[in-house]
């Protein structure tokens, strides 16, 4: 009843097992029959029904109505060659990488989890034809050698692709081990997925994922792989390439191969210091540094050197109709769906009304949905909500165009090469009727109106109306502040009553707005644990806040609960702390930095408590208070007395009103918030006053 | 913590790995759609009457015919050929072509394909088709009803049935239909649908579905809304048979509902009775009906066990229809489940069925036996490799313990899934010895044939981790989600756990403590058990001298094991050495602002045998506050923590995923001119569930003190009825560890007082 190999006689499933364990590397096929049995075997042939296939050197006979399926391995450059020694005599790409000693690179590079030797990308583009449309091949190929075990996810890789544009293949993976084993790649650990599945409208972008074998410390990974594709202007072979990693590289190159007529179609930028040793169309970087992460550390690509290909070439201004398509107008007006509304009211409407499709824009081979289309679905990507309202604005009688920005945490915007890779947030800009100007970004449900995500504040964007680059703004501290008010009234057993009121704008006010989502129960819980995680015992007395779900412009949370131990006896004193006012300075942790300092959006923060004593306290003395005021951050804080001694105020106002700093402003950065976390750290020692 | 959706069925297992785990996931029965009544002509498949069905499957599934069967071939330029297939020396001939052997990527017994079929609505099977008028009316104030009652919620599941039916020929199908309410903006994700199923043994369509919206009207699916995609993994899974059918019903919004149906049939099963339905009968949200209702060929029985539901829903009804016997489990007004911090898993919390048609384990554990039993076979590979690995090593532990490190540093994560043997046994150990990776039954095969291969006899175990619910053992089930070993070193038996990279042997890894075990291979179910707290330890001495400026000089030895160790170990050997000293700042920035490392020393730890210790050098630039004569100040990096105790009152049992004890021990030396004013008394505790002792020793001559304290968590559970002394006690100990030491200046010493300002 319960035999799981009823569809082949048993007798040969004896056999077939016994011999499974048997043919592993060698065998070229995976048979899996119906009663999910998998076997790795070389099929002999099939025939009259039968399926005849040798395991472990025995030879078997199964029903071919038993076979659920046969999967091969392809065939690939170098197969056959079984030993270091023969790639060596093969190829200098082997003999070169295997005569690097594993024992001189970890001398030379103790910081290192694995070394790229070698990473070569050759790009061959074609003419373009009559409808602007080219072709290319990428062929890149990798040499990596593993010191740590820590490196070993390097062997797993991937391809990110448009399966109706382009098709890219593993054209071989080799590991060849410390001990000069070698393994090949198997089709078994190449997948072809979907990148966005879930959302059949916009399931175009695939990757390509694959595994070398044996990445283990010693090992050398070989991998080649090429990519064949169309390129447009929609969609053109974008190459943007930052040679600094986070692990050190010997040497890396990208050459353009093309007649020289078909090379003006590429459009190419480069930053920092890139060796063109043999002719402009050939760059190498050598000997390219380790990259160690540091905390507000701007991206590599600031500093590093960069190079930027574009193939088919464009200018900024061609870009905008490129995006649309010949079919599809970005500009239609859908006027019956809203009328006589302000933009606040219609920008509500679209942030609400139509969900987000969370797949980029450069994850999209097509042209963005038309408005009414997007209206008709009730969904739609960001640059298709943008493009909604900005239609209902001009419907309105408003004047309104919409930008796609690069966030700056791509790195510094290379306006010499036109290209819509990268251009990952749309914005609406809005003209208003008193001659101001209004940034929307109506792409999250929950972010309200005029509030810009913080990497795209100050960043760069391209006009699709006019084609030209803005400057998208930094929004003032007063719209990205948080406000905090507590009174704290402490007992004479040292527990004590908090009453806490919040007052957020900007991105503060959207870090809370998740709330809306909480049924009150589950809010109440999360309310909890936000006042008493850091003081064990807390009991939550009372929580309300404003009504998330219209992102008002100043969101508030307000608190009451209860602190078991915050103040503790020690002879007549009674010591406390603040309550829930840790600050702990982590980002400035290390004394010196390799990088500047570079931020998203402006910081603003105010905090003010009042504690009182119980009845016969009054504080003993107060800790010195701090000012300082630099050219991009300033802090004032410190602690006061009222009511004869009753009260104790604590006042903290901090500032930073800039994205980026230069690394000699560090040291005086990081005396300022260590010194805001030492003062709110500081006991509060109050005297119980003699009878 | 999050909230997440809807009704989690479990039936067909499928393996998803992650991290460690092969997982076997319970498919999400959820939201699908609509067809409406008159546009609905294409969209779904073989909505035929049960018999009808019956006739397709067993056509189907039949193993031997006198015809040649069909493949498809898949060659690797994309072109696919079907037809039946010859294949003599380096040719094979499909469908009256010829094609070369390296030309073929692969060759697949030919199925139906997902989603294909046209019927319309009046041919949906009976309960899933669009409710009618009358019946969505009375939903529709049941539901306002119950969205007045628990305020805040974002939906309320009205209708969450499903029916499972197990066919003559041992294919089944799975049908269900939801009905949802949605009351804020959150809830509109119920309008994805997104159905996975195994592409050459299962599928999945969509019946139908619909938005019905505050004035009746209704939004139906067009055919095109929903596509089969090959879903994406994280990098370590390639389960490249996995596909899903998704897709989005239009216009969900605020204040409507959205109604669907849909349908998973397993057409080629690879074991007969392996038919294992289950259902989850509580949301987020308020469920009005949850039914399931199972059907078996008459002559079979059902072996079933209920988890947390009320003992009137225990039994299920008995149906019949058509030669099959029909059982329905219903809980009507399901009140929303109210996650908790470090609540037990929901699976564990949820009222819920599980069935099997075995009753006799012996019987159910025999094919995985058998196929794990080959894997571990000793090839000469394997047995070449144990030889080198355990040479010169005496003792069978030494050898389990050279093994256990050796597949830790060279055996990289990876699963590779391609059929019911891979998923469910891993593959064989040879195999994994080759490829140099493998996934957690990879690992637990090779780990027990380099056993075995020098003379120790071991077995994998399949367990599900403790952090994913209790496993279902009451009954034969498939239900885990992770492979371990059990291993006899010296005879006696030992679980380790191979797919681990930083851990020492013999400790076990936390989530697989306090699990039930099976032993395919010996036909035995085993408990793991839960190591006492002083096997995940941190002890701890601090050398503490506070200098006359207030400053202090602080040098930190600890020492580590059990997961402690090992999660402490593994963050270290991820990052790189130049990152230690950076890290170790950092970290002493968040304990104490302005906190210097001066030193810092972390041993070998790549040496995975030898215990992990840590020493920290720093200095603290002002240790406390000074106002007036005092001085006061706390101790870095002292305190407990318990953020499981954050709720005043709890429903729900806290569990952990193990036991854990700390020893800090903190030789405090006071400065010059300051004398000894306040500090905290000793504190005992010594509760069923947490273990506490502090003491404070003054040194004679006044000028130093020693602080210790020894915590242990003695469980790993909490049951809510204990919860108000837990806290309680939480609270005593994190006070106690968080202490106010109070040094008053001695009188007559200015200089002192100078240097302090």
């Amino acid at each position: 009843m319960n035999n799981p190999h009823r569809r082949i006689s048993p007798a040969l499933i004896c056999v077939a097992l016994v011999l499974v364990l048997g043919c592993i590397c060698q065998a070229e096929e995976v048979i899996v029959l119906n009663s999910g049995a998998q076997y790795r075997c070389r099929v002999e042939r099939i025939d009259d029904g039968k399926i005849h296939f040798v395991a472990g050197g025995e030879h078997i006979t199964a029903d071919l109505s038993n076979v659920e399926r046969i999967e091969f391995e392809r065939t690939r450059e170098f197969d056959g060659i079984e030993t270091a020694e023969g790639l060596s005599r093969k190829s200098t790409l082997f003999a070169e990488a295997l005569a690097v000693k594993t024992a001189d690179l970890k001398a030379e590079f103790p910081q290192a989890g694995y070394v790229i030797l070698k990473d070569d990308t050759v790009i061959r583009v074609s003419e373009m034809n009559a409808s602007g449309t080219g072709s290319y091949t990428v062929e890149r190929t990798r040499v990596w050698k593993i010191l740590e075990q820590r490196g070993a996810d390097v062997a797993m890789q991937s391809i990110r692709f448009f399966p109706m544009l382009q098709r890219p293949e593993v054209l071989f993976g080799i590991t060849v081990g410390p001990d000069g084993a070698v393994a090949r790649i198997s089709d078994a650990a190449i997948k072809d997925e979907a990148v966005y599945p879930e959302h059949p409208d916009y399931d175009y972008l695939h990757r390509l994922r694959f595994t070398l074998k044996n990445p283990v410390p010693g090992a050398t990974l070989f991998l080649k792989t090429r990519i064949t594709g169309k390129a447009t202007l929609r969609v053109p072979l974008v190459v943007d390439r930052t040679f600094w990693h986070s692990e050190p590289a010997v040497r890396q190159s990208v050459r353009i191969e093309a007649a020289p007529g078909n090379l003006a179609l590429v459009d190419v930028a480069t930053t920092g210091k890139i060796d063109r040793p043999d002719g402009k169309d050939f760059w190498v970087v050598r000997d390219a540094p380790q990259v160690f992460w540091e905390s507000l550390m701007p991206p590599v690509a600031s500093f590093a050197p960069r190079l930027l290909a574009v193939y088919p070439k464009a200018s900024w201004k061609e870009l905008p109709a490129a995006l649309a398509g010949s079919s599809t107008s970005i500009t239609p007006t859908p006027r019956a769906a809203v009328t006589d509304k302000a933009p606040e009211e219609i920008y509500n409407r679209v942030r609400r009304n139509i969900r987000l499709v969370n797949v980029p824009q450069d994850a999209l081979p097509l042209p963005p949905a038309k408005p009414a289309k997007v209206l008709e679905k009730g969904y739609g990507t960001a640059l298709e909500k943008a493009l909604v309202l900005k239609a209902l604005l001009t419907g309105q009688g408003y004047d309104a165009s919409v930008a796609l920005a690069a966030s700056r945490g791509q790195g510094p915007f290379i306006e010499q090469v036109a290209r819509l890779k990268g251009l990952d947030a749309a914005v609406v800009i809005l003209h208003l009727k008193d001659g101001g100007v209004q940034w929307l970004q109506c792409d999250q449900t929950k972010r309200g109106f005029g509030e810009l995500a913080a990497d795209i504040q100050g960043s760069k964007a391209l006009n699709l109306r006019t084609g030209q680059i803005v400057t998208v703004p930094v929004r003032p501290c007063e719209d990205e502040h948080i406000q905090r008010q507590a009174q704290v009234a402490i007992a004479a057993d040292g527990s004590a009553v908090v009453t806490e009121h919040y007052a957020l704008t900007g991105h503060e006010a959207g870090r809370f707005r998740f709330i809306a989502d909480l049924s009150d129960d589950d809010a109440h819980k999360w309310a909890a644990s936000f006042v008493g995680n850091n003081l064990p015992g807390t009991d939550l007395i009372k929580f309300s806040h404003s009504a998330f779900e219209d992102c008002n412009r100043r969101e508030t949370l307000d608190f009451v609960y209860r602190v078991p131990n915050l103040a503790r006896k020690s002879g007549k004193f009674l010591i406390a702390r603040l309550p829930n006012a840790k600050y702990s300075p982590v980002e400035v942790g290390r004394s010196t930095r390799q990088w500047g300092l570079f931020w998203k959006g402006y910081e603003s923060e105010g905090l003010k408590m009042t504690l009182r004593a119980p009845s016969g306290y009054s504080i003993y003395a107060l800790p010195e208070g701090l000012v300082r005021k630099e050219a991009g951050w300033e802090l004032d804080a410190g602690f006061t007395s009222e009511d004869d001694g009753a009260v104790v105020v604590f006042h903290e106002n901090w500032r930073r009103t800039i994205l980026q700093a230069a690394r000699d402003a560090y040291s005086v950065y990081r005396e300022a918030l260590i010194s805001r976390g030492r003062l709110r750290n500081e006991m509060i020692v109050f005297e119980r006053k003699e009878p | 913590m999050k909230k997440r959706s809807t009704s989690v069925r479990v039936k067909h297992f499928v393996f998803v790995v992650s991290y460690g785990n092969f997982r076997r996931r319970p498919k999400m029965r959820k939201n699908t759609h609509l067809l409406p009544a008159l546009i609905l002509v294409v969209l779904v498949a073989g909505c035929h009457g049960m018999q009808q069905q019956e006739t397709t499957q067993a056509t189907a599934a039949s193993t031997v015919t006198n015809e040649a069967p069909l493949f498809k071939t898949t060659l690797w330029n994309g072109e696919t050929l079907t037809g039946p297939v010859e294949w003599k020396g380096s040719r094979v001939e499909v469908a009256g072509k010829a094609v070369g052997i390296s030309e073929i990527k692969s060759i697949e017994a030919a199925v139906p394909a997902a989603g294909a079929a046209s019927l319309g609505a009046q041919s949906l099977p009976k309960g899933y088709r669009p409710l009618d008028d009358a019946a969505f009316r009375l939903y529709r104030k049941r539901a306002e009803t119950a969205a007045a009652q628990y305020r805040g919620t974002d939906a309320v599941f009205c209708l969450d049935k499903g029916e499972d039916l197990l066919r003559k020929d041992s294919s089944s199908v799975y049908r269900y239909h939801a009905l949802f309410y949605i009351l804020k903006d959150a809830a509109r994700k119920h309008a994805n649908i997104s159905l996975s199923f195994t592409e050459g043994r299962s599928r999945a369509r969509v019946l139908f579905a619909r938005t019905i919206s505050p004035d009746g009207k209704s939004r139906w699916a067009l055919p095109g809304a929903f596509k089969v995609s090959v879903p994406p993994q994280a990098p370590q899974f390639f389960d490249k048979r996995s596909r899903v059918l998704s897709g989005q019903v239009p216009g969900a919004d605020v204040g409507m509902f959205v109604e669907y149906a849909y349908e998973y049939e397993d057409y080629k099963p690879e074991i007969k009775d392996f038919f294992f339905p289950g259902y989850y009968f509580q949301q987020d949200f308020p469920v009005l009906d949850s039914v399931i209702d199972i059907y078996i060929p008459s002559g079979k029985r059902l072996n079933y066990v209920t988890r947390n539901m009320p003992e009137e829903t225990r039994e299920p009804l008995r149906l019949e229809r058509h030669g099959y016997e029909g059982y329905r489990w219903q809980m009507h007004n399901v009140p929303p489940l109210e996650p908790e911090p470090f609540m037990p898993a929901r699976t564990d919390v949820n009222p819920s069925l599980h069935t099997s048609l075995y009753f006799d384990w012996a019987k159910f554990m025999a094919p995985t036996g058998a196929f794990q039993r080959e894997r571990v076979k000793v090839t000469p590979e394997i047995a070449k490799r144990a030889k080198n690995i355990t040479a010169g090593k005496a003792t069978d532990d030494q050898k389990v313990a050279a093994i256990y490190y050796w597949i830790e540093r060279n055996i990289h994560y990876l699963s590779i899934k391609a059929s019911l043997s891979s998923g469910w046994a891993g593959h064989p150990a040879s195999e994994t010895l080759a490829n140099g990776y493998g996934d957690c039954t990879d690992v637990a095969n090779l780990m027990s044939s380099l056993c075995r291969a020098v003379g120790i006899d071991a077995y994998p175990a399949i367990i599900r981790t403790n952090d994913s619910g209790t496993a279902v053992t009451e009954i034969p089930n498939p239900d885990a989600n992770h492979a371990i070993a059990l291993v006899f070193p010296g005879g006696k038996g030992r679980f380790i756990d191979p797919t681990t990279s930083n851990y020492r042997y013999p400790y076990l890894r936390a989530d697989d403590h306090g699990v039930k075990a099976v032993i395919y291979m010996k036909g035995e179910i085993l408990d793991v058990p839960v190591p006492p707290p002083e096997d995940n330890m941190r002890e701890s001495t601090q050398e503490m001298v506070i200098l006359p400026d207030g400053s202090a000089d602080i040098v930190e030895n600890n020492a580590y094991n059990g997961p402690y160790e090992a999660s402490v170990r593994g963050y270290w050997r991820s990052v790189p050495p130049e990152y230690h000293a950076r890290v170790m700042q950092q970290y002493l920035q968040q304990r104490v602002p302005g906190a210097k490392l001066t030193g810092f020393d972390l041993g070998d730890i790549e040496d995975l045998g030898k215990q992990l210790r840590m020493q920290i050098k720093y200095r603290i630039p002002l240790v406390g506050t000074r106002v007036k004569d005092l001085f006061i100040f706390t101790l870095s990096g002292f305190q407990r923590h318990f953020p499981e105790a954050v709720l005043s009152k709890r429903k729900f049992d806290i569990e952990m995923e193990t036991t854990r004890c700390y020893s800090t021990t903190v030789h405090l030396t006071l400065p010059k001119g300051f004398d000894l004013a306040g500090v905290p008394d000793g504190l005992a505790i010594n509760g069923k569930h947490l273990f506490f002792r502090a003491s404070v020793e003054k040194s004679a001559d006044g000028r130093s003190i020693v602080i210790k304290q020894l915590f242990k968590r003695l469980t790993r559970k909490v049951p809510a009825a204990d919860y108000a002394a837990y806290r309680e006690n939480a609270a005593r100990i994190a006070a106690w560890t968080d202490p106010r030491i109070v040094l008053r200046e001695s009188p007559g010493t200015a200089d002192n007082e100078e240097a302090l300002r």
